[in-house]
């Protein structure tokens, strides 16, 4: 016999899981505004598997911390965890509770990390020392950051399925030889890293002899290195001086100015 | 319409026949039809006629449609099916509604997924209003227990205005 969704005997058309399974492709914020339809909606809100936070003050902490306790108490299955801080907190009180949000994260199988800072007052460098590298993350496929400063700290405990990695430097002032130095070290250490991507919002002429002068260790192997330059200057040099940093076998640019060098860099690739 | 009896008819390829709710009889390749995880299993347990009671012919013909397009899916034609997958959604909340619980009680995850992608992209800055009205949602929260939901998700209610339409 025809059983009619529309005239079962519960007032909502959809079943619980289907309203559930609905929720998880909203975003963050928007399945948490549809918990005030229902109790069924609130539910389902509970279990959303992709976190997305904005905190801008110290409420928005408590509220994060409020969250992440039930995720942790009722062992709610994370898939992404996406952190934009636009708090102007210091790294001390920041990095302790995303220390533990992320140890949470990862306890409950996230693969999908994302941290943005756009305080210029903490680093790549603090996220990796208090995040990551204390953390045993073997499921974690893809981790952004966006910090200022490009970290020459080791990764001890690397996840081995780690495919992707986004780093946005946040540079006030001009890049010199001494920060591509820190770059190659840095990657230099992601040994499972295939892809980096990196941002720029402006590039600078980089001194090569400096560079030269400076060489340390052995340049990264990469597959692939994105690099998205948001600038109009033209600086040849500055993509010498990334492919100076790295190795990439597959080297994708996009740039604001076309006429930016872009045939030299490709003769960079391998 | 078609035969219960399945090899039979074409020789090489074997044939299932689906049967809707309404009665309506549906021959069709097994390779198209075990997309569906429910039907496969049945077709592993010697099943060649398989009744479909909570599909009605509306709907299974619409799913009939999604399975022999997919079916098709090769490297090259992606952009084609993509295009297909756009019109395939572009029914009423009523049709998607339907089809959504039909693909969950089939097991056909392709399906599942762009339904619910759908649908949330439907709903998705729509006010609470009108997600009720979509849905057909009784409010059982007491005014006590939605104020403080409401105060809980604050966050998530700031800014913008929402969309008031119901389709």
């Amino acid at each position: 016999m025809a059983t009619r969704l529309r005239s079962t005997t519960t007032a909502d058309i959809l079943h619980e899981c289907l309203i559930q399974k609905i929720i998880s492709y909203l975003s963050f914020q928007e399945a948490a505004k549809m918990s005030i339809l229902s109790k069924t909606w609130l539910q389902a809100w509970f279990t959303h598997p992709n976190l997305e936070f904005r905190v801008h003050c110290c409420k928005d902490f408590e509220t994060v911390d409020k969250i992440l306790a039930r995720y942790r108490d009722r062992k709610i299955p994370i898939n992404k965890f996406k952190f934009w801080n636009f708090s102007d907190y210091n790294s001390s009180k920041v990095f302790p509770l995303l220390d533990k949000w992320l140890g949470i994260a990862i306890q409950n199988g996230v693969r999908d990390l994302l941290y943005r800072d756009l305080s210029f007052s903490r680093s790549l460098h603090g996220i990796l020392e208090t995040g990551i590298e204390k953390i045993d993350a073997p499921t974690v496929v893809s981790i952004e950051y966006k910090g200022d400063r490009v970290s020459e700290h080791k990764i001890a405990k690397e996840s081995n399925q780690l495919k992707h990695s986004e780093i946005v430097p946040h540079c006030s002032n001009n890049l010199n030889a001494a920060w591509f130095c820190k770059l190659r070290n840095f990657l230099s250490n992601l040994t499972s890293l295939s892809q980096v991507s990196l941002y720029f919002v402006k590039c600078n002429d980089i001194n090569m002899k400096d560079l030269q002068l400076r060489h340390s260790v052995p340049a990264a192997q990469l597959d692939v290195l994105n690099v998205d330059i948001r600038s109009f200057e033209t600086c040849p040099t500055f993509v010498d001086a990334l492919l100076w940093s790295c190795h990439p076998r597959r080297l994708n640019v996009h740039s604001e100015q076309s006429a930016c060098g872009t045939q030299k860099w490709g003769a960079g690739k391998e | 319409m078609a035969s219960s009896s399945s090899s039979s008819k074409t020789g090489l390829k074997k044939m299932l026949t689906l049967k809707s709710s309404d009665g309506d009889e549906f021959e069709l390749e097994e390779s198209i039809v075990i997309q569906c995880q429910t039907i496969k299993h049945m077709v592993e347990d010697g099943f060649s006629l398989i009744p479909l009671q909570n599909v009605d012919t509306k709907t299974l013909t619409k799913i009939i449609e999604y399975m022999k397009k997919h079916a098709e899916k090769t490297e090259s034609n992606k952009e084609e099916i993509k295009n297909f997958n756009k019109e395939f959604v572009k029914g009423s909340f009523d049709d998607q509604f339907e089809l959504v619980s039909a693909a969950n009680y089939l097991h056909i995850n392709g399906l599942m997924d762009l339904l619910c992608q759908s649908i949330a992209d439907r709903i998705n800055n729509k006010s609470v209003r009108a997600v009720r009205e979509i849905f057909n949602i009784s409010n059982d929260y007491t005014p006590d227990e939605e104020e403080k939901v409401r105060d809980e998700h604050k966050w998530a209610h700031e800014g913008g205005e929402f969309d008031e339409s119901l389709d």
